[in-house]
């Protein structure tokens, strides 16, 4: 059956979609307009003196609270600087060897600077040259950093999901493992990952990187698929094109034609991970190539790939394992 | 409307997030109407429907009270997604009296009871295929327009409708079967 009804409401109606839409179509939202709060003179001070007032004496009695409760049922789980060379600085003055990193600070490295931290229960970090980051969460269910940039290390032995690292283009969430991540000037991030995996995600997209892969993510469109570091320089452009240009679909279609022309069987793994970023015609294409460096299991054909169905029996036939997966999920992030 | 431009969209977002940063009420209320149905679609993915307009009012202050913390203008939408999931997540969080969680007694209404099981039949697909649904299904939004809201590619979009659609008519299919 066709999707194209489905998809933008065009061709032959399906029957079925069309009686869920009437059905469904009572849901939508029935005031439509934004209520701003009454007592707004501008978007963003809504408030009169005496309610902020005590808005900031109710903040304070609830961040005593909660500094006292997260004490009391999770101990302390704070930064400390474990050894430094340079002069890196902590929300602007001279940091310490030993120094406890808190909340909210910022810390940041000159380009003879490096940083090592380290969190009881958590792991190391280590910050290179030219890096600016915040902390943002510091419990021991939950850590949180901001880089916005330069390169950190990171060797984690937290559970999955407790590590968070915020950048311009994705969130890293560490699933038990080790990987460099780098934020550039213009907010692309790099993330590299040397032992276990790691979960890039950004608004709706998703990216799950093992060991030996690195992805990229860009502000505003978020993680790409990942690729393995020794493939070839054309099939890395190509790859960057296909993740990124996403408006200009010549240019999409010459690189999909390049990237399968460069493809080793280890590079199947990212061709598995292309099928959700491009359209049915270029997912029959994805599956030709990928017959080839890896046969597909048995049930798994071309209308499946071209349908978008599920892939996972080609997934485990890549033999690279799968993400450890923490009890509690993925973390609620950081607004 | 064209398939891909969802950068010149984000691009859009940060010229209005700017303005409403400067006070522009106009600004922050297109920014409103742009992503309503966006942030409408994904909170009725995850709660129920009579706490969803409420949902929708407390993320959308949210965003204005704390859009001066937003760093990167262009990534409105991704920031406003995580605002929307974490509120619905925080519902789920949040100790109710039984009598809230309890669905209507009964309705009389056949379209309606049709309505109720078809959403309930999204809300347990998986997360990925429950939003884009609710947003094609129940928003009224094309594929093209949620690719645009959301940053995903269309080809991301077109996979999520497609499985989640097979997946709902096989839940559909079931449930008819048992009646």
């Amino acid at each position: 059956m066709s999707d194209e009804y489905l998809w933008d409401g065009c061709g032959t109606p399906d029957a079925e979609v069309e009686r869920l839409e009437k059905l469904l179509g009572r849901f939508r939202p029935a005031v439509r307009g934004f209520e701003f709060p009454a007592a707004a003179t501008s978007p963003l001070h809504t408030h009169s003196r005496r309610a902020q007032w005590w808005r900031v004496a109710a903040s304070f009695v609830l961040l005593l609270g909660s500094i006292w409760l997260m004490r009391a049922l999770t101990g302390r789980a704070a930064w400390t600087i474990a050894g430094l060379e340079g002069s890196p600085r902590i929300d602007g003055r001279a940091a310490e060897r030993n120094e406890i990193w808190k909340i909210g600070q910022w810390l940041e490295t000159d380009t003879a600077s490096r940083v090592q931290l380290h969190v009881d229960g958590l792991g190391e970090i280590e910050v290179g040259p030219n890096a600016r980051l915040e902390l943002l969460q510091a419990n021991a269910t939950q850590q949180q950093i901001r880089l916005e940039r330069g390169t950190i290390q990171a060797t984690v032995t937290a559970p999955p999901y407790v590590f968070l690292v915020r950048t311009p283009g994705a969130y890293a969430m560490d699933m038990g493992c080790a990987y460099t991540l780098q934020v550039t000037d213009a907010g692309v991030s790099i993330l590299r990952v040397t032992v276990g995996w790691v979960d890039l995600q950004h608004g709706f997209r998703q990216s799950l990187v093992p060991a030996g892969a690195a992805a990229e993510s860009r502000p505003g469109i978020g993680p790409g698929a990942p690729y393995f570091e020794d493939s070839n320089e054309r099939f890395r452009e190509a790859l960057e094109t296909l993740n990124f240009n996403v408006e200009d679909s010549q240019a999409r279609a010459e690189a999909l034609t390049i990237l399968l022309a460069e493809a080793r069987p280890r590079d199947a793994f990212t061709l598995l991970n292309l099928f959700r970023r491009v359209d049915a015609e270029d997912r029959g294409r994805l599956y030709d190539r990928l017959a080839v460096l890896l046969p597909p299991p048995a049930g798994v054909t071309r209308q499946n790939a071209v349908d978008g169905d599920d892939m996972s029996g080609w997934w485990d036939k890549l033999g690279l394992g799968h993400a450890k997966k923490g009890l509690k999920g993925p973390p609620r992030i950081e607004e | 409307m064209p398939a891909n431009h969802s950068m010149g969209d984000f691009s859009q977002d940060a010229q209005l997030v700017q303005a409403a940063r400067g006070g522009d009420r106009a600004a922050f209320g297109e920014l409103y109407e742009r992503y309503e149905r966006m942030v409408h679609g994904v909170l009725l993915a995850h709660v129920p429907y009579a706490e969803v307009d409420d949902l929708l009012q407390d993320v959308f202050l949210i965003a204005l009270r704390r859009l001066e913390s937003l760093r990167e203008p262009t990534a409105f939408a991704g920031w406003l997604l995580v605002i929307a999931r974490n509120r619905a997540n925080d519902f789920h969080r949040r100790p109710r009296a039984a009598e809230e969680l309890r669905e209507p007694a009964s309705i009389a209404d056949r379209d309606e009871q049709e309505a109720r099981a078809a959403l309930a039949a999204i809300q347990a697909l998986p997360e990925a295929y429950r939003e884009t649904l609710t947003l094609r299904l129940v928003e009224g939004m094309s594929g093209p327009e949620i690719a645009a809201r959301t940053g995903l590619t269309p080809a991301s979009v077109r996979v999520n409708l497609h499985r989640g659609m097979k997946q709902l008519r096989e839940k559909l299919g079931k449930s008819a079967n048992h009646e």
